[in-house]
């Protein structure tokens, strides 16, 4: 432990050395009088200064929680010889709250009679915590001294974003050869129906359409599209974000990839996700349960960092995105970056549908006549930019506090089935 | 004399705004500045000892390990059961020993002819005391 010295050592120490120094020099041994019980304790406590033994031990009784769920966190704390008060307090990282014991707290141990302490945390915000950490200080018995420590359990805590059970999906244009639930465009070997046609040889008996054969005197077959599945990408910008008191941005885009990846993989579908900003970071398109616990710890590590580069779409790994993927941007717009690489997507011939975050429930307008003067061009530059969107046929649907993100993926699909593609 | 009260009456300023404030350092210069003002009034008086400068000792020392407890006790943490009960009965000790302590010292200041082999022994005994309490106070376990 780390021995620090109290402000009242230093006030003692310097009332005993004027009063020794006065009485020295003005030949007052009144002074010694005076100043006795101050040096009294100093004598005391400096020859009875000793460290504490003291022993610690954090235990968590889960690694990962979902946002709202909480754990246990346990302290065992035992003293090799007593000591008369240690303050306990525990290291809780933003995002995390603690409940149950008083924090902090102090206690006095016996020697060799261990005390164990409770706290419930809380995981208030998705991310990944580094919990474990606390700060043990015992006071010395005449107050002169504080033994300071860090108790460092090294135990990590992954709260996964609460996300939204979804119904809705926007559909891909393309899809891909395997399996899936996603009813393809082309037709073949599937159940929804499709088309009819002319028999020809080699087609299935248990295809032909013996009604529509009778009224037509030759023989029709039934034609269906297959069930296939697809590549989603998701797109998190995470060049900048707007935070407030109750959330930001960030945290409604996290959730939003989760509920949207959980319900891809869900549909066999393989997802992919591209998060850019300060860093870039990426996964491979993959399928399977296995492949949205990856997602997720991705997605728990997103932050937006601060950075100034120039970063485009040459960045990011051709393999992240292959062709024909549906690739649904999550981002506030805030950024012109972020902006600037979906509409290089779209050119590049990428089925790019856009969910806006929007920033406007964590601003407040500036004071003044030209804030709110600012305020209004910002807003406008930003309608300015969704209309460019528009134009070019991306789907771009603005996602309020407060609304579901099923509506929002819904307007998605409705501007989807009338817009048309252009190419930049 | 009123030069010295002034310093007081500055120390008590400052030990109010202290506490008020919270200020550990506050009370330390309180403290200083209180030790001044005796001083002062010491030299401003007779060039008799004074024999109340125990009792002075042991109020400022009151004083003051009061106003620190004072503040510490504005920290978020509470403090552990049967705390107070030790930490008063340290105080009260201390200032005890240091009372006998200062007393002895005051008594070897004034040259007293008659007493001097009677001094000595209590002066002895005195030293031996203060030493057992000073060796015994940090080892007793607490609230033993």
């Amino acid at each position: 432990m780390t021995r620090y010295p109290t402000r009242k050592l230093g006030a003692y120490t310097g009332v005993v050395a004027l009063g020794l120094l006065g009485a020295l020099v003005g030949g007052l041994p009144e002074l010694v009088a005076v100043v006795a019980p101050f040096a009294v304790l100093l004598l005391a406590g400096l020859v009875g200064a000793r460290p504490p033994r003291l022993d610690a031990r954090v235990e968590l009784d889960g690694e990962r929680v979902v946002e709202g769920q909480a754990v246990r966190l346990d302290l065992e704390l035992a003293a090799g010889a007593a000591v008369e008060q240690v303050e306990v307090l525990v290291d809780v990282p933003a995002g995390l709250a603690v409940e149950g014991a008083p924090n902090p707290t102090a206690l006095a141990l016996a020697a060799g009679e261990p005390v164990r302490l409770g706290w419930t945390v809380h995981g208030q915000r998705w991310g990944l915590y580094r919990m474990g950490r606390v700060w043990l200080r015992v006071r010395d018995r005449f107050g002169l001294f504080h033994y300071e420590t860090l108790v460092d359990g090294h135990l990590p805590l992954r709260v996964y974003p609460s996300a939204e059970a979804l119904n809705a999906l926007i559909r891909p244009h393309d899809t891909r050869v395997s399996a899936g639930e996603q009813v393809a465009r082309a037709k073949g070997d599937g159940i929804e129906f499709a088309d009819l046609r002319p028999f020809v040889p080699g087609d299935r008996v248990r295809r032909i359409n013996w009604r529509a054969s009778a009224r037509r005197g030759a023989l029709w077959v039934n034609e269906a599209h297959p069930e296939r599945n697809a590549d989603i990408v998701l797109f998190l910008d995470t060049f900048a974000e707007a935070r407030g008191a109750t959330g930001g941005t960030l945290d409604a885009a996290v959730r939003a990839a989760t509920a949207l990846a959980a319900r891809y993989l869900t549909r066999r579908d393989r997802v992919g996700l591209v998060r850019l900003g300060g860093t870039l970071e990426w996964l491979l398109p993959a399928a399977g349960p296995e492949h949205l616990h990856r997602v997720v710890s991705s997605l728990l590590e997103a932050d937006a960092t601060p950075s100034y580069v120039d970063k485009g779409l040459a960045l990011v790994p051709p393999r992240t995105l292959p062709p024909g993927a549906l690739v649904i941007a999550v981002t506030p717009l805030l950024d012109e970056r972020g902006g600037a690489i979906l509409v290089d997507l779209h050119a590049r011939g990428w089925d790019l549908a856009v969910i806006e975050v929007s920033p406007l429930p964590f601003t407040t307008t500036p004071p003044g006549e030209f804030g709110a003067l600012a305020e209004r061009l910002w807003r406008l530059q930003r309608e300015a930019v969704r209309a460019r969107y528009e134009r070019l046929g991306i789907a771009v649907v603005t996602w309020r506090d407060g609304v579901a993100l099923d509506a929002v993926l819904e307007e998605v699909a409705a501007f989807r089935r009338y817009a048309r593609h252009v190419r930049v | 004399m009123p030069f010295a009260l002034l310093v007081d009456l500055a120390a008590g300023a400052l030990l109010l705004l202290a506490l008020a404030r919270a200020w550990g350092a506050g009370v330390g210069w309180a403290l200083v500045l209180s030790v001044l003002a005796y001083l002062l009034a010491v030299l401003a008086g007779s060039r008799e000892v004074d024999p109340t400068a125990p009792v002075v000792g042991v109020f400022l020392f009151l004083a003051a390990e009061l106003a620190y407890w004072s503040i510490e006790l504005r920290h978020p943490a509470r403090q552990a059961r049967g705390l107070p009960v030790r930490r008063l009965t340290t105080v009260v000790g201390v200032a005890l020993a240091a009372e006998v302590l200062a007393g002895l010292a005051l008594l070897s200041a004034v040259p007293r002819r008659d007493l001097g082999v009677v001094l000595d022994v209590a002066g002895a005994v005195a030293a031996v005391a203060v030493v057992a309490l000073l060796v015994g106070l940090p080892a007793r376990r607490p609230g033993g």
